[in-house]
């Protein structure tokens, strides 16, 4: 693999990782997919002709989702992608030699309704939801305030005031448009990057 | 990448649907998402990856499109616009219209002759009014584009219908996936904003010519922004958690009441503005806030300051008022492209901030 294209993504990894280029998912999809097929274009596929091209997407998607678990100083961006993929495949493998072993029947999964009173749903999704970022580690983030995005000082705020709600961080997330279901979700992997970066102040001010 | 690679990005998209960090989740509530995109002209794989891209901050979103228009080439104004017009109509798409919750907003701007009361504006106004203008990038500014400043600044869209009244705008609801309004009274409007959930959407008569078509869409912005923005980032600042009331996630306990009336917000927060009598009349404080929607208007086309410097270089002081007041409208509707009737009261209120009266003998 030439440098050029390990440079580009390893800038865009940063650049996925610090949030400062919209774009950057979609540069690195583009750059990613036809290289992981390309390298999969042999490999078993246990009979199933959508296997690789459906363990490369969610490899991607995953990495795209949650670009931290990526570590450029152990290997290669491509390298650690290809590693996560062929694991996915073996297991793949594995299980479906398993099931033609013993021959067991189809499991069916009931998947409860989409539908619901949603008042209710979110009552109980955000009672069980306790985010318990104590006031030593929220007085070091405000100490820290200038190397917060305003988002993030907003959201800080509400956390800061105890709110548990999710309409309030969907409001300051602009995605108050979307289901509960999906803006708690959001809401929720955001207090969860700000509970890490606090955690992060935490130690660097000796609150540990 | 061209065409034939979209099918190499499904999959991925596919993948990120629930995740509203990604244009793909964001856009996945948009009833008839499709359509709307096909407006910006991109071609499938395009498509794919404006939807790989991050969402748009909401803190940074003018420059966040701008990198998502430059990576995809598309017009930046018609990309916000888009995104703004999606985020709308799903947030309008998940209104209840059998129980319309306290957050509602519906605002009417009928055809009726608009008298403003005094036009010199206030602090408020003129501070709300350059927080629209500095949201639009330097082009939008200079050229005064009143529909590039609102689609930069807020969650809100313009939609254009000819002959705009009320079984128009419930036709294109439904058309949409979209509950229809509980009013359905052919009265001829200018302008309606319908806003839930912190979006907004702005219907405008496409019949009108461009001076008035600017004057309505500032006019409905001005309702967004005082009757519908403000005070729901009052709540949450002062009670964030009422918001899940207002939008009509859950209703109001005894203890929301309690605590709303403690920090001094409404959970009705927003009014209902599109009752008239038979005559065409409305409540005293439907007409205040459409005042006050005619005062940002004015403020936000002519801002006081450049009218001011205007008029002062313009040397009308040898002249008779009405002759000065009739020459300086002409020019605040010629520079600013405002109607006439707006106009005037604006330039008789700078003229008199100028120490430019009608004198003794011309009352």
């Amino acid at each position: 693999v030439p440098d050029r294209y390990q440079e580009e993504l390893l800038c865009l990894h940063t650049a996925l990782c610090s949030d400062d280029d919209p774009t950057a998912p979609a540069r690195l999809a583009s750059l990613l997919l036809p290289a992981l097929r390309r390298r999969f274009g042999n490999k078993p596929d246990g009979g199933d002709p959508h296997l690789l091209d459906s363990l490369i997407d969610e490899s991607v998607a995953r990495y795209l989702q949650e670009p931290g678990r990526y570590d450029p100083t152990k290997g290669p961006l491509l390298a650690y992608l290809y590693q996560d993929v062929e694991g996915d495949r073996k297991n793949a493998l594995a299980g479906l030699a398993r099931r033609r072993l013993r021959e067991s029947p189809a499991i069916e999964v009931e998947l409860s309704s989409a539908g619901g009173n949603l008042s209710v749903e979110q009552e109980v999704l955000d009672g069980v939801d306790p985010f318990d970022v104590s006031l030593a580690a929220l007085d070091a983030a405000r100490a820290e305030l200038a190397s917060f995005s305003e988002l993030d000082r907003r959201l800080l705020d509400l956390l800061g005031q105890g709110v548990r709600e999710t309409a309030p961080y969907a409001e300051v997330l602009g995605i108050g448009h979307l289901p509960v279901a999906l803006q708690r979700r959001a809401a929720k992997r955001h207090k969860d990057r700000l509970k890490a970066r606090l955690e992060v102040i935490r130690e660097r001010l000796g609150l540990r | 990448v061209s065409d034939s690679d979209s099918a190499d990005l499904d999959g991925v998209v596919e993948q990120l649907r629930d995740a509203p960090e990604f244009l793909a989740g964001w856009l996945a509530a948009t009833p008839d998402v499709e359509e709307l995109l096909s407006r910006l002209g991109l071609g499938e794989s395009q498509r794919q990856l404006l939807r790989l891209c991050r969402t748009p901050r909401p803190d940074r979103f003018t420059a966040d499109v701008a990198a998502i228009a430059d990576y995809l080439h598309v017009d930046a104004l018609a990309l916000a616009a888009t995104l703004r017009e999606a985020s709308a109509r799903a947030a309008l798409a998940g209104r209840s219209a059998a129980a319309p919750a306290a957050g509602w907003l519906a605002a009417a701007h009928d055809t009726a002759q608009k008298q403003l009361s005094g036009s010199v504006g206030t602090a408020r106004l003129r501070r709300l009014a350059e927080e629209t203008w500095a949201a639009a990038p330097a082009p939008a500014r200079a050229a005064r584009d009143v529909g590039a400043a609102v689609a930069w600044s807020s969650p809100v869209a313009v939609v254009s219908l000819p002959r705009l009244a009320l079984p128009a705008v419930n036709r294109w609801l439904s058309e949409h996936g979209i509950p229809r309004l509980d009013s359905d009274t052919d009265m001829p409007l200018q302008g309606l904003l319908v806003a839930w959930r912190g979006h907004g959407l702005i219907f405008v008569d496409g019949t009108l010519g461009e001076a008035e078509r600017r004057f309505v869409i500032a006019h409905e912005q001005g309702h967004f922004v005082l009757d519908y923005a403000e005070p729901r980032r009052r709540v949450l600042t002062d009670a964030p958690d009422l918001l899940a009331v207002i939008d009509g996630h859950r209703s109001a306990t005894a203890a929301d009441r309690a605590r709303a009336a403690l920090a001094r917000v409404p959970l009705g927060v927003h009014q209902h503005l599109l009752q008239r009598d038979q005559g065409g009349g409305a409540a005293l404080d439907v007409i205040a806030s459409e005042d006050d929607a005619s005062q940002y208007a004015i403020e936000l086309l002519a801002p006081w300051d450049d009218v001011l410097r205007k008029l002062r270089g313009a040397g009308f002081r040898q002249e008779p008022y009405a002759e000065q007041l009739g020459g300086a409208t002409e020019m605040v509707v010629r520079e600013f492209a405002v109607p006439a009737g707006p106009a005037r009261s604006r330039t008789a209120a700078a003229l008199d901030e100028l120490g430019l009266r009608r004198g003794f003998f011309e009352r």
